[in-house]
């Protein structure tokens, strides 16, 4: 797996870029928690990520959880990056499939979890 | 741009508008600028002067600004919160943006997000929303106790220790590369 201090490559595969990208998204939003990588089902070249943040909480709401298309643009990469924000409550509520993912996206055991690097 | 984020960027130009004269961004002397001279050397300002006013209408201001600024910047507008902190996340890997913003590479700016992370979570928690129980630049604080009132406020440790910290880093100021981004963001997103 890449690290974060590496530059992304074109030979990056999505479990790669997925990897970097999440890191790189840790490294810069304090109140990202984690980042849920959900493969299945997604077109080739799209990587798909949940980011559990916590600056969104508002109890007691859930929902609904909208993708946005991050638009990378770097030399040599043609990933197209959808980023979904969850509140850590809604992230509770995916896993209980009491909220809905967005039309496609699939929690299974191929989803990976990428977290804050402990110094 | 979409009709949605060209109504989103020029609100965003009007509230930037509004933050540089309240701001006193358009008044300096030596390149400080009058709002940072009097407040650190404590001098006092007519009642007509705009930099006289508190602190907390010039940073409601930028933070109305950069949430707008990231609301045009992205194609979908999900019904959750997105602020500044999204748009400085996309900055880094979006290789338009980088001459616009006075950059000379990719790593160039993503080195400036990195610098520049704790201004924009400090500017997105000037929101009411996303202040919980501490200072915010609207309304008075905590809530169900409200006493304190962001006029009565300096924001010094919430927000201007970590602008001040920024500056130092050697990157370039973080009011600079965002004034860039309200000038140029039309050019460099989709």
């Amino acid at each position: 797996m890449p690290e974060l201090t590496q530059r992304a490559s074109p030979r990056m595969n999505c479990d790669d870029f997925a990897h970097w990208i999440a890191q790189k998204h840790l490294a810069i939003d304090p109140a990202i928690r984690e980042i849920h990588y959900l493969p299945t089902n997604a077109a080739a070249r799209e990587v798909r990520l949940l980011e559990v943040n916590t600056r969104l909480a508002v109890p007691g709401t859930l929902g609904p959880v909208e993708p946005v298309d991050f638009m990378p643009d770097i030399d040599g990469l043609d990933f197209t990056l959808l980023v979904a924000d969850v509140t850590p409550e809604e992230w509770e509520a995916i896993r209980r499939r009491e909220l809905p993912l967005p039309d496609g996206w699939v929690l299974d055991e191929h989803a990976q979890t990428f977290g804050r690097q402990r110094p | 741009m979409n009709a949605r984020q060209q109504a989103f960027l020029r609100q965003a130009l009007s509230d930037w508008d509004m933050y540089s004269n309240l701001a006193g961004r358009r008044a300096s002397i030596g390149g400080k600028t009058l709002a940072w001279l009097r407040r650190t050397l404590r001098l006092p300002a007519g009642p007509r002067d705009w930099q006289a006013k508190p602190v907390c209408h010039s940073l409601h201001y930028l933070q109305m600004a950069t949430e707008k600024l990231a609301k045009a910047y992205f194609t979908t507008l999900p019904k959750k919160h997105l602020g500044l902190m999204k748009l400085l996340t996309a900055l880094s890997t979006n290789a338009k943006a980088v001459r616009h913003l006075g950059f000379a590479s990719l790593a160039d700016l993503d080195a400036w997000v990195t610098s520049a992370a704790a201004v924009g979570d400090a500017v997105e928690k000037l929101a009411p929303a996303l202040a919980g129980a501490g200072p915010n630049a609207e309304y008075p604080w905590p809530p169900g106790a409200e006493l304190t009132a962001p006029v009565d406020h300096p924001f010094q440790v919430e927000f201007f220790t970590k602008l001040t910290a920024q500056a130092a880093s050697g990157q370039p100021p973080f009011l600079e590369v965002v004034e860039r981004m309200t000038a140029t963001l039309g050019s460099w997103c989709q």
